[in-house]
């Protein structure tokens, strides 16, 4: 005996678990794709590896009596090739979670770290030591260091200004808009009284680039994604109360001050680890989770981690059309990712058949 | 290099090739026969024109009033006697401009191009303004104009050379602004000129070797003979090493790789740079198809490795020494690497000088050949040659100390 009533929850309780499915399906086919790129990035260069000598090169590093390798394929792999995608997988999974969180607790579809001027003020920090070879420490780490430092600074004024009284979600991006342009106004004016050297230098810097990946920084940006990622998804569901809006988050008994504060400096930390090493990659920390969003709904507990993973696919994907598209000149990677993000971006804004924001 | 890869190579050679024949001459009206210089010839070619023996040709109109006819035979008359008040060129953007001579009065915007050339011309006293970006003082990195003519420092400075400030340009009165090559289709010059109502010709810095930016300048300034002497010193020079290195055959020749001037990273690769194949070497990055002749291109550290250069060259203001490049571990299967075959060079700083142009073809080819070069001093070769130019001894000593450039004593 069963009415109306019961089939509508049969109905919606399968919807339900499909949705879930959904999800599950998605974060499952990301893993798979970014495996299966990662192997196969690792076999394009400009010198020819078989597949055996690869896969032995990397075995070998655990049971080295086990493999003959020559000398290049070590170097190749090992410091060439594996840094460089790891880094475009760890520099894509922090601007993709990073962007997801900013979108949700600001609750703005626009919000990312370059509309928030984090990247704009790491690229001046990077220009003030391109140029005046001046900043706080010296060496290697010297660029790194100065555009890690103005990015914090940048998040600090934004968080300065979140953390008065009566401060809304719009004022924040209105001030990250307001501190993009001066950032970007400062650097203009850098790079006009520089030597041409050093303006081509900045140029290179803004436009992002993979080639200086490092293990070091690759375990430095790792860290601090592993310290910082279970955080965020255990505040994710509060992201989630925080999306029906400020006053429904209160009345719910959540401080939504002291979280969205907390989650931007997190964010923030993320955002400067990874462009204080690989420049200002444009887009990615935009539109990975408005992508993820479309496919599988607003649920943050999923966008998080979803939006992360299609970040990283992202930038690993873009990296391989950019070193060989006209190899063997390499590409700027932030005009790649662009260049294959707006394109999918387009197509899944006009195939659209819900309201997803 | 693969076969398939060859195609673009040429190519692009080809149109680097046809860019620059395209202005082997001297472009000025009156040149009726388009050789290097304008004399007798010329009036015999247009006496052919105006009788039907001979085609007609743009340059042969000297007066550049539409027609050619006796007047232009006239006008050529004075320009060889060097009575003449007008005289019209093309400049190097194939803009063609008339101006009034002599020139007492020179605004010299393509930086330190135009600065050089008309220093090296014996008339860099008729500059009474310069860009901001060719203060030969407050620049960083070293340059002949610094030892030479520092007070060029204290002229007035207009702002940028594509859009100086055109008021202060007017309150210095001068006969001609000299602007710089900037790009096809840039405007710059044209717009300058307008408002001005000043002549404005626009010079190609980077043309290497052919030598018309100085015949150009050499016409304008009165200076032909000037500029046709270090031309034909300049060539013989050249012809000393290529003489030499133009036996080697293309499979001996060492592959070398130029690293662009940049501030840490050696993955930035320099195309076009003829003192090394004037000296003998192979430039490893010339399969990239390129469309300027200053390119520099970003490519990965496994592409150096997959060229494997015998040679590797630092250009000038690199922050890193061969010393940093050979202790990079990255790098250590690659040739130049293993048998410490690093080396500095100065390259274009500040644009394209042909003197030191010339010095580092023979820096270059020391270095490539060295038993073949083994009795040519490069100090005193260096010295000769820049004193040949700005008319200082000692300069290639010190261009060597400031650019710690190999020294064989």
């Amino acid at each position: 005996m069963t009415g109306p009533q019961d089939d509508l929850d049969t109905e919606t309780i399968d919807e339900y678990d499909r949705f879930v499915w959904r999800k599950v399906l998605f974060l499952s086919l990301l893993l798979f794709s970014i495996g299966f790129l990662v192997a196969a990035a690792a076999t394009i260069g400009p010198i020819a590896l078989s597949i055996e000598d690869i896969y032995k090169t990397i075995l070998s590093r655990f049971a080295s009596e086990l493999f003959e390798i020559n000398e290049t394929s070590s170097i190749v792999i090992w410091n060439i090739r594996l840094p460089r995608i790891l880094m475009g997988l760890v520099a894509g999974f922090g601007l993709g979670i990073a962007g997801a969180v900013m979108q949700g607790i600001l609750r703005n579809p626009l919000a990312s770290p370059y509309t928030l001027g984090i990247s704009s003020g790491a690229g001046f920090g990077a220009a003030l030591a391109i140029i005046f070879g001046a900043g706080l420490v010296g060496g290697e780490y010297l660029i790194v260091v100065n555009a890690l430092i103005f990015s914090l600074l940048c998040s600090m004024i934004i968080l300065g200004l979140a953390s008065r009284k009566g401060a809304t979600p719009e004022t924040l991006i209105l001030a990250g808009i307001a501190m993009m342009y001066f950032f970007s106004a400062c650097t203009t004016l850098l790079e006009f009284f520089a030597d041409p050297d050093a303006v081509k230098a900045v140029v290179f810097w803004m436009a992002g680039s993979l080639a200086k990946s490092t293990w070091p920084k690759v375990f430095l940006t790792s860290l601090v994604l592993v310290l910082t990622v279970p955080f965020l998804l255990w505040r994710s569901w509060d992201m989630n109360v925080i999306g029906s809006g400020d006053d429904t988050a209160r009345s719910l008994g959540i401080n939504v001050y002291r979280i969205r504060l907390s989650l931007m400096v997190v964010v923030s930390l993320i955002t400067a680890s990874v462009v204080c090493f690989t420049g200002a990659i444009a887009f990615v920390g935009l539109v990975s989770p408005h992508i993820t969003r479309m496919v599988i709904g607003g649920d943050n507990r999923f966008v998080l981690p979803a939006s992360g993973l299609l970040g990283g696919l992202i930038l690993v994907a873009s990296d391989i059309v950019a070193m060989n598209v006209i190899a063997p000149v390499v590409i700027p990677i932030g005009v790649m990712t662009a260049f294959l993000g707006v394109p999918l971006f387009f197509y899944l804004i006009n195939r659209r058949r819900r309201e997803y924001w | 290099m693969k076969n398939r890869d060859k195609l673009p190579y040429a190519l692009s050679m080809l149109v680097i090739l046809m860019a620059y024949s395209a202005h082997a001459s001297l472009d000025v009206f009156g040149n009726a026969n388009m050789d290097d210089v304008v004399d007798q010839s010329d009036i015999d070619y247009i006496d052919g024109i105006i009788n039907g023996s001979t085609s007609q040709v743009l340059l042969a109109d000297s007066n550049n009033d539409g027609t050619v006819d006796q007047k232009d035979i006239d006008a050529i008359t004075k320009i060889i006697n060097g009575t003449a008040e007008t005289i019209t060129v093309v400049d190097q953007i194939n803009r063609t401009v008339t101006l009034k001579v002599p020139v007492e009065k020179v605004v010299s915007l393509a930086n330190f191009d135009s600065n050089r050339v008309l220093l090296q011309l014996g008339v860099a006293d008729r500059i009474v303004g310069i860009s901001s970006d060719s203060n030969p003082m407050t620049v960083k990195a070293w340059d002949p104009t610094q030892e030479v003519a520092p007070w060029i420092g204290n002229l007035t400075e207009l702002g940028k050379p594509d859009d100086p400030s055109l008021e202060q340009i007017l309150s210095l009165k001068p006969d001609l602004i000299i602007m710089p090559y900037i790009g096809e289709g840039s405007d710059a010059a044209d717009i300058v000129q307008d408002k001005t109502g000043i002549p404005v010709v626009t010079i190609a810095g980077y043309s290497y070797f052919d030598f018309d930016m100085y015949r150009l300048m050499g016409m304008i300034m009165g200076k032909e003979e000037k500029a046709q002497a270090l031309i034909d010193y300049a060539n013989d020079k050249l012809a000393a090493v290529t003489e030499i290195t133009s036996q080697i055959p293309g499979s001996d020749k060492p592959l070398v790789y130029f690293v662009c001037a940049s501030k840490t990273i050696t993955t930035k690769a320099r195309v076009l740079y003829p003192p090394i194949d004037l000296a003998g070497g192979d430039n490893i990055a010339k399969e990239i198809a390129i469309t300027t002749p200053w390119a520099c291109t970003d490519i990965s550290k496994e592409q150096i490795i997959a060229w494997n250069p015998e040679i590797i060259l630092l250009q000038g203001t690199t922050n890193y020494t061969a010393k940093d490049v050979m202790a990079d571990p990255d790098l250590k299967t690659v040739d130049a690497v293993k048998n410490g075959r690093i080396y500095r060079t100065r390259g274009t700083m500040y644009g394209w000088d042909p003197a030191v142009g010339i010095v580092e073809t023979l820096y270059l080819a020391k270095l490539f050949y060295p038993e073949k070069f083994s009795d040519l001093d490069i100090d005193a070769e260096g010295n000769e040659i820049l004193e040949a130019f700005y008319g200082a001894d000692g300069l290639y000593t010190t261009m060597a100390e400031k650019y710690d450039l190999y020294r064989w004593n």
